[in-house]
C-alpha cells in the first residue's frame, strides 16, 4: 500500500517537475512567468490523442509530432506577443497579462476542437496494471518516470556539456554580456521556449492515459507545475524537479490519509508559505 | 465645459432610462454593469494606479456575498447590517492576507493571490457545513428599504446610487495626494520609500479598500441573483475584472467603467457565438496588450490628440498630448 502510495506520488511529481522545469526554463533566459505552461501540456496530450486515434499514426510518429507542434506554438507566443512587449519595453505585469490571454485562448480553442468531453488515449503499454508484492502498479507509471528521467538526462546534457547549452545558460545569467560574447540572445529565449514547449507536450503525452484528456486538465496541471517551480526556487531547474517530487508525494500521502479536496488546498497553503518566507524558493537565490 | 455637459447628460440618461423600458432583462444587465464598475474601480486602485497586481479579486467578491447570505439566512439579520459586517470582514482579511502578500513582486504577486483565489473555490466547495457546497446558498431575500423590495428597478437606482458615490469617492482618492504616493509606489517602490512614502502602509489601504469594494459588489450580486454558488466567484471572475480595466485603461477612472460597460456587454452581441466567447475575450485581451496597452480610454485620447494637431494644422507629439489628458 504504502509503495503504492510513493509511486504514484512520484508519478504526478514527474510530471509536475516536467511542467515546473518548462516553466523555469522560460522564466531564466527571459525573466517572464509563463502563465500558458500548462495549455502546452494539455495541447500537447491533445495532439497526441489526434495523432494516434483520429491519424492512427504509430505512437512514436505522434509523439514527434505532437512535440513539434507545440514546440512551434511556444515559437509563435514568442514572435507574436513577448518579443513585440519586450521591444516597446511594456512592464511585467503586461507580459503575464499576454500569458493569460493565451491560455484563455488555447482553452477555449481545444475546447472547439477536441470538444469538452475527456478523451482517452492510449498507455505506452498494452497492460495497464502489474503487481508488484502486494500493491499494484499503473503501468504508465513508469512511462512517466521514465519520460522525466531521459528528458531530465538530454537537458542536463544539452546545458552542461555542449556550446550552445551553456550560451544559453550564459544568456539567462547576464544577458548583456552575453550578447557582447557573440550570443545571440533573441535566439536563446527562443530555444529556452522551443525546450519548454517540447518538455510540457512530452508530460501531456505520458499524463493522458492517466488522467484523461480534456481541456481543463493544462489550468490544473500548470497550477501544480507552477507551485513545483516556485517552492524550488523560481528559475531553478533544479529546484523546479525537487519541487514537484516533494509535491506529488505530499499530494499523493494527504490524499490518502486525509482527502483528495484537502490535498489540493494543502499544496497552495505550502506555496503560500514558501512565496512569504522565502519567495526566492527552497534552491533560488535571493539576489535575482 | 463640455466635459461637465457630457456627464450631466450622461447622468440624466442613467436617471431616466428605465422609465422606457419594460424588459426585466435590461434592468439585470445594468444592474450586473454597476457591479461590475465598482470591481473594476477596485481593482483599478489597485493595479491601475499602485501597480499590484491581484488575482485575489474573486475571494472578497465571494467574501461579501457569503457573508451575507450566510448571515441573512442563518442569522436572520437584513441586507442592512450584513453588509457593513461583511465589508469589515473583507477589511480585516485583506489587513491580514495584505501584509505578507504585498511584499512580493510582480510574478510573485501574481502567482501568490492566484493562489489565494483558487483556495477561497476549493474552500467553497469543500466547507460543505458552512457554504453548503457546489449547491450554494439559498433562499436570500431581496432587501426592503421602508418597506418596499429592493428589486428590479430599485435595485437599479440604488446600485447606480452606490456606483456613482464610489466613483467619487475612488477619483478624489487618486486625484490627492495619495494618489501620487501610489503612483510612485508604482513607478519606482525604492524612490517612494526615499521621498517618505510608507509603502507597505499603502499597498495594504489599497488593498483593504478594493476589498471593501468587492465585498460590496458581491453582496449586491447576492441580492441580486438571490442564490449564491461556488462557480460566480472562481477565478474566471478574476480575469474578467483584469480583463475589463486592461481593455478599458489602466490608471484611468473612466477605463473602469469603459471597460465594464464593453465587456458585461460583449456577450450579448456574441449571443450567437456563445462557445466562442471566452475564446473572443482571450484575444480581444491580447490585441489590447499587444497594440494599444492603454486601454480603449488611451486609444480614444490620442485619436482626440490626433484629430485636434489635424485640425490646427501643428503636429502635435501624440503621447505628451495624452499624457497631458490625463493629468487633468
Amino acid at each position: 500500500m504504502i509503495l503504492q502510495i510513493i509511486i504514484s506520488g512520484i508519478t504526478m511529481g514527474c510530471i509536475y517537475a516536467m511542467v515546473g522545469f518548462g516553466f523555469a526554463l522560460v522564466f531564466n533566459s527571459s525573466q517572464i512567468m509563463n502563465f500558458a505552461q500548462g495549455e502546452f501540456l494539455m495541447l500537447g496530450a491533445m495532439m497526441h490523442y489526434t495523432g494516434t486515434v483520429v491519424l492512427k499514426l504509430p505512437f512514436i510518429v505522434s509523439l514527434f509530432l505532437s512535440l513539434v507542434t507545440i514546440s512551434l506554438v511556444a515559437v509563435l507566443i514568442e514572435a507574436l506577443a513577448i518579443n513585440p512587449l519586450r521591444k516597446k519595453g511594456a512592464s511585467i505585469v503586461m507580459m503575464v497579462c499576454a500569458f493569460i490571454s493565451f491560455s484563455i485562448i488555447f482553452k477555449n480553442l481545444a475546447e472547439v476542437i477536441w470538444g469538452k468531453y475527456p478523451l482517452v488515449i492510449q498507455g505506452f503499454f498494452s497492460q495497464e496494471i502489474f503487481n508488484l508484492g502486494n500493491s499494484s502498479i499503473q503501468s504508465q507509471s513508469v512511462a512517466v518516470i521514465g519520460a522525466a528521467v531521459v528528458s531530465m538526462f538530454l537537458l542536463w546534457y544539452f546545458f552542461s556539456k555542449t556550446m550552445f547549452g551553456m550560451a544559453l545558460v550564459a544568456s539567462a545569467f547576464n544577458p548583456k554580456m552575453a550578447h557582447l560574447c557573440g550570443v545571440n540572445v533573441r535566439g536563446m529565449i527562443i530555444t529556452s521556449f522551443i525546450l519548454s514547449g517540447a518538455s510540457s507536450a512530452l508530460a501531456g503525452v505520458v499524463v493522458g492515459p492517466i488522467s484523461f484528456v480534456s481541456s481543463f486538465i493544462g489550468f490544473d496541471l500548470g497550477i501544480k507545475g507552477f507551485c513545483a517551480a516556485a517552492i524550488g526556487g523560481m528559475g531553478s531547474p533544479v529546484g523546479a524537479i525537487i519541487g514537484g517530487l516533494l509535491l506529488g508525494l505530499l499530494e499523493a500521502i494527504l490524499g490518502v490519509y486525509i482527502s483528495t479536496a484537502y490535498s489540493t488546498i494543502m499544496a497552495f497553503i505550502i506555496l503560500l508559505v514558501v512565496l512569504y518566507v522565502r519567495p526566492q524558493g527552497i534552491l533560488g537565490v535571493s539576489s535575482r | 465645459m463640455l466635459k461637465k455637459l457630457s456627464i450631466a447628460a450622461l447622468v440624466v440618461f442613467l436617471a431616466i432610462w428605465p422609465i422606457f423600458t419594460t424588459n426585466p432583462y435590461y434592468v439585470h444587465t445594468a444592474v450586473m454593469i454597476g457591479i461590475m464598475v465598482i470591481l473594476a474601480v477596485g481593482l483599478n486602485l489597485l493595479f491601475g494606479y499602485t501597480g499590484q497586481i491581484s488575482l485575489a479579486h474573486a475571494t472578497f467578491y465571494a467574501i461579501g456575498a457569503y457573508a451575507t447570505s450566510l448571515l441573512e439566512v442563518h442569522a436572520g439579520l437584513s441586507f442592512w447590517v450584513t453588509t457593513p459586517i461583511a465589508i469589515i470582514f473583507a477589511v480585516i482579511v485583506a489587513i491580514f492576507i495584505g501584509i505578507p502578500t504585498l511584499k512580493l513582486k510582480d510574478h510573485y504577486l501574481a502567482l501568490a493571490t492566484l493562489a489565494l483565489c483558487l483556495v477561497t473555490t476549493l474552500f467553497l466547495l469543500n466547507a460543505k457545513w458552512l457554504t453548503n457546497g457546489a449547491e450554494g446558498v439559498m433562499g436570500i431575500q431581496a432587501p426592503t428599504i421602508f418597506g418596499y423590495p429592493l428589486q428590479g428597478v430599485a435595485l437599479y437606482y440604488f446600485v447606480a446610487l452606490f456606483t456613482l458615490i464610489i466613483f467619487i469617492m475612488i477619483r478624489n482618492l487618486v486625484n490627492s495626494r495619495v494618489g501620487i504616493a501610489l503612483e510612485t509606489i508604482r513607478e519606482n517602490e525604492e524612490a517612494a520609500e526615499s521621498l517618505g512614502v510608507n509603502v507597505l502602509y499603502y499597498k495594504v489601504m489599497v488593498f483593504a479598500i478594493s476589498g471593501a469594494l468587492a465585498a460590496f459588489a458581491g453582496s449586491i450580486y447576492a441580492h441580486l441573483t438571490l442564490f449564491v454558488s461556488p462557480e460566480s466567484f472562481a477565478l474566471p471572475l478574476s480575469i474578467e475584472v483584469l480583463v475589463i480595466i486592461v481593455v478599458g485603461g489602466l490608471a484611468s477612472m473612466a477605463g473602469s467603467v469603459v471597460g465594464a460597460v464593453v465587456i458585461t456587454l460583449l456577450p450579448e452581441f456574441l449571443y450567437e457565438f456563445e462557445e466562442y466567447r471566452l475564446l473572443v475575450y482571450g484575444v480581444i485581451l491580447l490585441l489590447v496588450v499587444i497594440f494599444a496597452p492603454k486601454g480603449i480610454v488611451g486609444l480614444f485620447s490620442s485619436f482626440v490628440g490626433f484629430i485636434r494637431g489635424k485640425l490646427s494644422g501643428e503636429k502635435v507629439n501624440e503621447p505628451e498630448e495624452a499624457a497631458e489628458r490625463e493629468q487633468v
